[in-house]
């Protein structure tokens, strides 16, 4: 569904995104992984046709965004952002229902939404008085809400998340990522950028290694997330295992022998 | 015991009707109110009997200097009232929507200066340079000039206070003050230039009063009022959303630039036209936005509105007082508003919250 082609990014003389070909079709997740500033957010925005590409092509089906309105891009994708800052004292329920404006079955669909989040019982509280992570979960109810009162069948339709489990407790992000699959598996099209390996090998269908602007290596999990690229990529020690049953890897840090104990007098 | 009537009434009244329209329902009762005691109310006496036929249409059963006072003094200054609170209550409340930060006002941050300037120089270069620009707009010539010094102002502003999306109120007032210096020393300039009669002109403008209202000030302001007013739906849903910054709202299908464009222009409109007629009349654009906010909550599509109705309501009751108070002589109404605005400012500095005042 969502096709990049060459598609590259500089601002004031230094590249952020170079030459990168990306596709995502309907009804799956693609999660990007990389290390801070490998460019997954640029990546995600270039995408969400927030930036325009100093190079190359974002489409979606058939329909290169460069030639659609903000309007009409609305309907084809949601946006979960890094980070949000809300002016003014505004309540959850209308947070939620900005996402379609003033339509008039907005309620019932900011309703559901919450409902799906978790927070469908705090919907009349000001949004400022909510903790980060439920914050974070009403910017996903708020994207819902968007991508189902756009008048889209979902397999047009793409969710775009940046690093939507942040401030999440284990038990939102597994929650946040399962509406994310739930999407997808409506035939909506999923991109997410995540820092956690583990939730990327599990709710992922393809992943996306990025490193330095580039796309180091993608395909499933259990090829992209190993021993080599991890350890390359991240210049971490760890562990890739992978679980019995079903293949999954799944990553375990450890800490340099250097860095638990500094004399050395092991 | 009335404020635990009125929590044992609020209550079941909000379930069913919502804030908003309860607040609705009293400013335009208020209103209204207002509307007639200010037509009553002055220096000479307008019996609420001799009011009634005129607003009934019988004029003929009512005394020639009565109905002279109400056509040519009280109504005009009412409907001036109305205009200018209207304007300058809705200027405020779209500015604070444009820069995300509830202490934004024309006055404070300098754009009534702008238009303050453009209408000396209207005065000024009337007879000289732009003696064919005053021939071709009639009576739209001061406004029309005043809103294009509105519309420059506003747009250095925020071309200035405005860095990545956010709106810093420091930089905010400090670019205002500038912007605001150099509008008043250009009309510094304009006034050393001007002879006699245009001095006369120009002081009897500054004074920031609807004394001089008649029937040609209020129809030359009232299509620049009406347009800022007209364009209110168009940007409701667009300003709620960007109050979540610039990137979420385009993410949401607003056009964030052509948002901007058209409250720029109906902030001058509003603000700049309404200078033209008044001076500069400050602090309505403030306190009206700031309490309708707390009353029926922060929805644009609500507040554009209902801040048009609050200023309306404020400016009249403000300049009821200001004729009243030291009757036969009046008040300025900056004074007036000042005294109100001022400390309401202060309070909010003092107990802003974090998320309601960029750093």
């Amino acid at each position: 569904m969502i096709r990049a082609d060459h598609l590259s990014y500089a601002i004031g003389g230094r590249s952020l995104v170079s030459d990168i070909d990306l596709g995502c079709t309907a009804g799956s997740v693609t999660v990007v992984i990389g290390p801070n500033g490998a460019g997954k957010s640029t990546l995600l925005r270039l995408v969400a046709g927030e930036l325009r590409p100093s190079g190359g092509t974002v489409r979606y089906g058939d329909t290169a965004i460069a030639g659609l309105s903000a309007a009409e891009l609305a309907t084809r994708r949601a946006v979960v952002p890094q980070a949000v800052h809300l002016a003014f004292s505004f309540t959850l329920s209308e947070v939620t229902r900005m996402g379609c404006g003033h339509r008039r079955n907005g309620e019932i669909a900011a309703r559901d939404a919450l409902a799906r989040v978790g927070l469908d019982d705090l919907a009349d509280r000001q949004f400022h008085t909510l903790s980060g992570g439920e914050q974070q979960r009403a910017h996903v109810a708020r994207a819902l809400v968007q991508l189902w009162q756009a008048g889209r069948p979902p397999t047009e339709q793409a969710l775009l998340l940046d690093e939507p489990t942040a401030s999440l407790d284990l038990r939102h992000q597994i929650r946040t990522l399962e509406l994310a699959r739930a999407f997808a598996a409506e035939g909506g099209t999923v991109l997410a950028v995540l820092h956690d390996l583990n939730l990327a090998a599990e709710f992922a269908d393809h992943v996306v290694l990025m490193l330095g602007g580039c796309i180091v290596q993608q395909g499933p999990p259990a090829a992209v997330i190993a021993d080599e690229t991890v350890s390359g990529v991240y210049e971490v020690v760890g562990t890739i295992n992978r679980l019995p049953a079903r293949g999954v890897p799944y990553f375990l840090p450890q800490s340099r022998s250097d860095a638990r104990n500094p004399t050395g007098s092991a | 015991m009335s404020t635990a009537l009125f929590a044992t009434v609020r209550g079941p009244v909000l379930r069913h009707v919502g804030a908003p329209t309860v607040v609705f329902v009293l400013l335009g009762t208020g209103l209204v109110l207002a509307t007639v005691l200010s037509l009553a109310t002055g220096a000479t006496d307008v019996g609420f009997a001799d009011l009634w036929r005129f607003l009934t249409g019988r004029t003929e059963q009512m005394g020639a200097q009565t109905r002279l006072v109400i056509e040519a003094i009280r109504l005009p200054r009412t409907a001036l009232a109305l205009l200018v609170g209207a304007g300058l209550g809705l200027a405020g409340a779209l500015m604070q929507g444009l820069f995300r930060n509830p202490l934004a006002d024309p006055a404070v941050v300098g754009v009534t200066s702008g238009a303050a300037t453009a209408a000396v120089a209207a005065i000024v270069l009337g007879d000289g340079v732009l003696a064919p620009l005053a021939a071709l707009l009639g009576q739209e010539y001061l406004p029309t000039l005043a809103f294009a010094g509105g519309l420059l102002n506003t747009a250095l502003l925020y071309f200035f206070a405005t860095r990545g999306q956010r709106t810093s109120t420091a930089t905010l007032v400090l670019a205002g003050i500038a912007v605001g210096a150099f509008a008043a020393a250009l009309t510094g300039i304009l006034i050393f230039l001007a002879d006699d009669n245009q001095l006369r002109d120009i002081t009897f403008w500054s004074l920031g009063s609807l004394g001089g209202a008649t029937a040609a000030r209020v129809l030359s302001v009232a299509p620049f009022v009406l347009a800022a007013i007209i364009a209110c739906p168009f940007l409701a849903r667009g300003l709620d959303a960007m109050a979540l910054g610039d990137a979420v709202a385009f993410h949401m299908g607003v056009d964030v630039q052509r948002v901007k464009k058209v409250v720029i222009l109906s902030v001058a409109a509003a603000a700049g036209a309404t200078v033209a007629v008044t001076g500069s009349i400050g602090f309505v654009g403030i306190v009206v936005p700031h309490v309708l906010r707390l009353a029926g909550g922060a929805s644009h599509r609500f507040l554009l509105p209902a801040s048009a109705l609050g200023g309306a309501l404020l400016l009249v009751t403000a300049d009821m007082f200001a004729r009243t108070v030291v009757a036969p002589a009046e008040l300025p109404l900056g004074i007036i508003t000042a005294l109100i605005g001022a400390p309401v400012f202060l309070s909010m500095l003092l107990r802003r919250r974090p998320w309601e005042i960029a750093p």
